[in-house]
């Protein structure tokens, strides 16, 4: 059922969209999430980092051959703990970002008035993205201050490089996601396969172009970033990364056009 | 590490361990605190946002919990602000608010229909409606379940192609001008965290309305649908204040063209009776083109209606006009005090009795349909009389557009056997 062509203003709507997806944001339990989540990993990675030697050892004794732990576990723990469970509590946060309004009438009073769908999808990936920005950048800050405190100096760069990655890394998945929502019209099945999505993300990783010239290889870099090491296959992957995300929020834009209100 | 406390790296691991679930906890309930801050509309609050900020900063954890504990007023219930809605009339001011002194004027027509034809798959849901909707007008659109009303105004929309067929909006493809259109789906859809009031803030936004306009509209439309009083989100309302609030947000642009789908569906008779008003005080202001199952409402305040049936206008034209087309028979009841049995019988026996029904559980009352009424009118107390009858009780009511809307669509009617 293909919706007729919106408005002369390709983004008409926009910034009212916005604001309301904001004020969203603010006013619902999705303040909660991310950024919960996103904090708690912030302060349990530089104490888990501090302390695991100790753990081990009061298990496996001091022969377990632990080294000490530095500021660069921390950080090590940090990105593990955004890739995989920082992405999948993105995933089932956005799972059902356009087809719960569907669902619940209110993108057919919004569609109705002269906006345009680019700037209903749009809205929501500005203001999502936005949302693990913020939250990113704050829990960032805690893990760095949380190791300064525990470890002593700590340096930054490796942490700001790993985290800067996994933000290009985000917003790829708040881009599927919106795709996902608008085209399958169901939260949990748009949440399965944006796990699946993650899941084969994964599993391509693993193969060795894939990872040096596809976003496949974003969450590799991540952890290899994390740990203070250099590379030089950053380029690719960020690069195809951001091709994808405008790919796939063209994609939400063309399911949204579709979508049967 | 041993004895040295001179920095957090010597501490012993449970002091470590301790202090960090305490600085977790601190922080999550500044978050709160702060958050419920925020979402907190300042009626609510004991002092304004920034005296409690400062108290949630300053005094830190013992601060955050005076606060979550004492400083918000609680909220009203909604079915206490239900019981405290007023009931209150449309108010024909709050039109010339929206829309001005000058009337719409002129025979043109706000919607023109060619031909349509649309289909799913199989099923052809529209199968060449020809329809002209005058401007001005109050036009109702009758037709029962499937027939395609639904499909129509989301043409209208431009959510839906048609097949075939040219439609027309205020001279415009659909979809063209959304900025002159407002509509009410059948069931409308709001963001449950918002307030009436930012929901018709939102609504006024997205069509482009300067802010001082929308904030001289908001309050209008607001009593105009009876929420002036309530100050609950959107997500507490009933049916009844949804349907009020959707017609509310559907004149927020003054639109020339007004499009609603079921617009009394979910309301009292006290709330249909003040919807109606609205749309009564509308007419020659703007179009109006409603979606109706109840036949009563079309015919208090249409200008025009059309009846469709299986994909096709059965018939259109004034109330009246359908009436004298298709109602070829008024329907009369009475009750009779003496020998019912007789009185039916005689009653039968009269070439202008259509049919005679008598009440199960009391024979003495009758409902019967006449063809020629001034005839019944005459012969009624004859047959009384002939019978040893009283009169009890009459009711002589004229025919009604349902009785018309009933031989349109009653199986095979013209449109059914045709489709």
């Amino acid at each position: 059922m293909r919706a007729l062509p919106a408005g002369r203003r390709p983004l008409a709507g926009f910034g009212p969209l916005l604001g309301k997806e904001l004020r969203e944001i603010v006013r619902t339990w999705r303040l909660y999430v991310v950024p919960g989540a996103v904090v708690f990993f912030a302060l349990s990675g530089p104490v888990t980092a501090r302390f695991q030697k100790a753990l081990v050892e009061s298990v496996l004794g001091s022969a377990a051959g632990v080294p000490d732990p530095t500021a660069l576990d921390s950080w090590a723990q940090w990105a593990k703990n955004l890739q995989q469970l920082g992405l999948m509590v993105l995933i089932v946060s956005l799972a059902g970002v356009v087809s719960a309004e569907r669902r619940q009438g209110t993108a057919l009073l919004v569609l109705t008035k002269p906006v345009s769908r680019a700037a209903f999808v749009l809205a929501k990936g500005a203001a999502s993205f936005g949302l693990v920005v913020v939250a990113t950048v704050v829990g960032a800050l805690l893990t760095w201050g949380l190791t300064a405190a525990l470890f002593g100096s700590a340096d930054v760069v490796p942490l700001l490089r790993a985290t800067g990655v996994w933000l290009v890394l985000a917003m790829l998945f708040v881009a599927v996601m919106i795709a996902l929502s608008a085209a399958l019209g169901s939260t949990a099945a748009a949440a399965g396969v944006g796990l699946g999505v993650l899941v084969a993300l994964s599993l391509l990783s693993l193969w060795g172009p894939a990872a040096r010239y596809s976003p496949a290889g974003l969450p590799g870099l991540v952890g290899t970033l994390a740990t203070g090491a250099t590379t030089a296959d950053v380029a690719w992957p960020l690069v195809t990364g951001g091709c994808a995300v405008a790919a796939c929020l063209a994609l939400a834009v063309l399911a949204v056009r579709r979508m049967p209100l | 590490m041993d004895g040295d406390l001179s920095s957090p790296a010597s501490l012993p691991t449970w002091a470590l361990v301790a202090l960090g679930v305490w600085v977790v906890l601190e922080l999550v309930l500044y978050a709160v605190a702060l958050v419920v801050l925020a979402r907190t509309p300042r009626e609510r609050l004991s002092l304004p946002k920034w005296a409690w900020a400062v108290v949630i900063l300053a005094v830190q954890v013992v601060g955050a919990i005076v606060f979550l504990a004492a400083g918000r007023r609680p909220v009203p219930v909604a079915d206490e602000a239900r019981r405290a809605l007023p009931s209150q009339p449309a108010d024909p001011g709050m039109v010339g608010l929206l829309y001005g002194p000058s009337p719409v004027s002129g025979d043109a027509s706000a919607v023109e229909i060619g031909g349509l034809v649309r289909s799913f798959g199989d099923v052809r849901a529209l199968d060449g409606v020809d329809l002209a909707v005058p401007a001005g007008s109050v036009y109702g659109f009758l037709g029962p379940n499937g027939a395609g009303k639904t499909t129509t105004l989301r043409i209208l929309l431009g959510l839906l192609a048609a097949d075939v067929g040219t439609v027309r909006v205020l001279g415009a493809e659909p979809g063209q001008a959304r900025r002159e259109v407002g509509f009410l789906p059948d069931v409308p859809g709001f963001y449950p965290w918002m307030t009436a009031p930012e929901f018709l803030r939102f609504a006024g936004s997205l069509f482009g309305l300067p802010s001082d306009v929308v904030d001289q509209r908001v309050p209008a439309l607001l009593d105009l649908a009876g929420l002036g009083g309530v100050r609950t989100r959107i997500g507490g309302y009933s049916r009844g204040m949804r349907q009020r609030l959707g017609i509310a947000q559907a004149l927020v642009n003054a639109p020339s063209l007004l499009l609603l789908d079921e617009p009394t569906s979910a309301l009292d008779p006290l709330g249909r009776k003040d919807v109606l008003d609205m749309i009564e005080s509308l007419r020659g202001r703007t179009t109006v083109l409603f979606s109706t199952h109840i036949l009563t409402d079309a015919e208090r305040v249409c200008d025009r209606v059309a009846v469709l049936d299986h994909g096709r206008v059965a018939d259109a034209g004034t109330v009246a006009e359908l009436i004298a087309r298709h109602a070829d028979t008024t329907r009369l009841s009475l009750v009779v005090d003496g020998d019912a049995a007789a009185f039916a019988a005689a009653l039968r026996r009269e070439p202008w009795v259509v049919a005679v029904e008598q009440s199960f559980a009391d024979p003495a009352t009758m409902e019967f349909r006449v063809s020629d009424r001034p005839a019944a009118l005459r012969g009624v107390p004859r047959l009384l009389a002939a019978t040893g009858s009283a009169l009890v009780r009459f009711d002589g009511s004229e025919a009604t557009l349902e009785d018309a809307f009933v031989r349109l669509v009653a199986p095979g009617s013209a449109t059914a056997v045709a489709s």
